[in-house]
């Protein structure tokens, strides 16, 4: 017969690691939530992003040698220059 | 928008207070047993643990809220952590033996507990002074 107090720490033990386990696994899901919404919060609305485009094409436009100007040469290559 | 750090800072102290106090009255039951008094701080002490293992989960699930659910960190953040888990842990343990058990310990089993408290004291002492340095050196927390 197993004693009552051998009873009692292994419930003890048990019941310990399964608290911990459901509280570090329910933490881990919160935090995962919780970056989840602050990432969609950071990411730039549709609008937001078109114009972002349009300063990024303009800083390279600006940013070419003058010998390239007018010429046909040295355009931005990227899919940004057909937008 | 709910308050968690109030919340936190208030359920907190229950498990830090209750604890320590039921360790010592443990401490002294053991100490002065042939005291009638004994008996009773055995009961006292009981009743302490089992109100911080419940308080403990209110201080637990408080401070997850609190930190966005970031179980670990770094710096004093990251100290707290190291003794809340273990601390925690143990108390919910040293309950539910205590429950199971109740004063029917061996001379043995009785050591044993008085060991496991007096290091799950130092534990959640530990966690309650990194967390106050956490909150003295203004939070901090994610």
């Amino acid at each position: 017969m197993i004693p009552l107090e051998i009873k009692g720490a292994v419930a003890g033990a048990l019941s310990s690691v399964l608290i911990l386990a459901v509280t570090l696994t329910a933490g881990g899901f919160y935090r995962t939530h919780v970056e989840g919404e602050t990432e969609a919060g950071k990411a730039l609305p549709a609008t937001e992003n078109a114009t972002a485009r349009g300063r990024s094409f303009f800083s390279k436009l600006c940013a070419l040698p003058r010998s390239g100007r007018g010429r046909g040469r040295g355009r931005p290559q990227s899919s940004e220059a057909t937008n | 928008m709910i308050p968690w750090d109030k919340i936190h800072g208030a359920t907190t102290h229950f498990p830090i207070a209750l604890l320590l106090f039921s360790t010592t009255c443990d401490l002294v039951s053991v100490t002065f047993r042939k005291l009638t008094l004994a008996q009773e701080l055995r009961l006292v002490s009981f009743y302490g643990l089992a109100v911080a293992a419940l308080a403990s989960f209110g201080a637990v699930i408080s401070g997850i809220a609190l930190t966005k659910g970031d179980l670990w960190g770094r710096g004093y953040f990251g100290w707290h952590h190291r003794f809340v888990w273990p601390a925690f842990g143990l108390i919910v343990a040293l309950a539910v033996w205590r429950l199971v058990v109740r004063n029917t310990m061996s001379r043995s089993s009785l050591w044993v507990y008085l060991l496991l408290m007096v290091i799950a004291s130092a534990f959640v002492a530990a966690a309650g002074y990194f967390g106050g340095e956490l909150l003295l050196s203004g939070g901090n927390v994610p």
